[in-house]
């Protein structure tokens, strides 16, 4: 495996924020939207499978990865894995993961690795159709007056998490191979910028994003996070009969 | 041997839409060796929850014809497109109500109406859009890739 540990925790985001969004296929926003975040989920996980798969970790080494590793293994953003979200949450953490794993996309240079660029491509293309339906989401919220206030309260509690988003794991080093010598604080700076934009095209004034980024901490700290492994755990069945990636 | 191990691969249809994967352009080649079958497919989406079945599906075919040899199947990491469905799947998923998006805008599959209106990015399934048809009322999903969804296909 080559040395990706912010690629890698990039994976962790989406692999719990897609096991989160999966909860809306019965939670109910409407039927439109419960099948929305069913693909949405789906492509989560896919995208984290392929990003794993580019820090050259096999099939049976990701589903260990998602299933085994330790709690003090993980690496996630607060803005991942928080349980029982409401929908103006969601629609904010949703919002501000996107616009990063754009950003972290762009970055991914491996000239070298033809299959791994093209990967790239596609996960950028699946994602701006992400980006787009949080992006009308926003602008919904931002057509009603107290709809609008109740988001941007969610959006100002999602901007005090995403401090973490282009921080290294906590005690590990850098560089990433798969983004290689970019600073993890321009990614920081991009991503601020370009959410700030979404917010501010739709009309909700956009709080002071973080553009600094701090370490990552590990998962055994965070209460919320156990919970939400030993769900995953649960899932996995007995004797480990669901596997992580069973579209292949 | 190729050719009647080709010909059962050409038969062997998608798990949820009952056109076959050639025809959806899904299945990409096709390389037989003396003991080795390598089946190239491209997913529609990378997140496709077809492809285990699709591969479980292509090597059962394959086994029909000889159980002996060795099935490879690759996935290919390169975007599917609406074009790459041929004219007979195209024909064959307006027969089930489906729509392909080729460029223009989605016709609808019932009154042959370009005049129908999206209701989303995303619909029943990840590689489907729904539409509604200004001109009969009906709704339909039409197969559309992420490039087409963002105008670059």
């Amino acid at each position: 495996m080559i040395h990706a540990p912010l690629v890698v925790a990039w994976c962790d985001d989406l692999f719990l924020q897609g096991h989160q969004l999966a909860r809306w296929i019965t939670d109910y926003v409407d039927l439109e939207e419960s099948l929305a975040m069913g693909s949405v989920a789906q492509e989560h996980l896919a995208h984290a499978a392929a990003l794993l798969g580019a820090c050259e970790m096999n099939e049976y080494e990701r589903d260990a990865h998602v299933y085994e590793r330790p709690a003090d293994q993980w690496f996630p953003s607060a803005l991942s894995f928080l349980p029982r979200q409401d929908w103006p949450a969601t629609v904010a953490h949703a919002l501000f993961l996107n616009q990063g794993l754009l950003v972290l996309r762009s970055h991914v240079q491996l000239p070298d690795k033809p299959r791994v660029q093209q990967l790239a491509e596609i996960i950028r293309a699946e994602q701006d159709l992400h980006a787009r339906h949080w992006a009308r989401w926003v602008r919904v919220f931002a057509s009603d007056p107290e709809l609008a206030d109740e988001f941007g309260d969610r959006v100002a509690k999602a901007a005090g998490m995403a401090v973490d988003l282009f921080g290294f794991p906590a005690g590990v080093d850098g560089p990433d191979a798969l983004v290689g010598d970019t600073d993890p604080a321009d990614m920081q700076r991009e991503w601020a910028k370009a959410t700030t934009c979404v917010l501010e095209e739709a009309g909700i004034t956009a709080p002071d994003l973080p553009d600094t980024p701090q370490p990552r901490q590990p998962g055994d700290t965070r209460e919320p996070l156990t919970q939400v492994l030993a769900e995953l755990r649960w899932a996995r069945g007995p004797g480990g009969a669901n596997r992580y990636e069973v579209y292949r | 041997m190729t050719s009647a191990i080709e010909d059962a691969l050409a038969k062997v249809e998608d798990p949820e839409v009952p056109v076959t994967l050639l025809d959806l352009g899904v299945l990409r080649s096709v390389t037989v060796d003396a003991d080795r079958v390598v089946v190239l497919l491209r997913p529609t989406r990378l997140g496709c929850p077809g492809r285990d079945r699709m591969e479980r599906d292509v090597t059962t075919a394959v086994h029909a014809v000889d159980p002996h040899l060795a099935v490879e199947v690759a996935w290919e990491p390169l975007p599917w497109r609406e074009q790459d469905v041929t004219p007979a799947g195209r024909a064959a998923l307006k027969d089930i109500g489906y729509a392909v998006l080729l460029g223009g805008p989605a016709r609808c599959p019932y009154c042959g109406s370009e005049d129908a209106k999206s209701e989303g990015e995303f619909g029943g399934a990840l590689c489907k859009a729904p539409y509604t048809c200004r001109s009969c009322g009906s709704t339909f999903d039409a197969m559309r890739s992420a490039l087409a969804a963002l105008g670059e296909a």
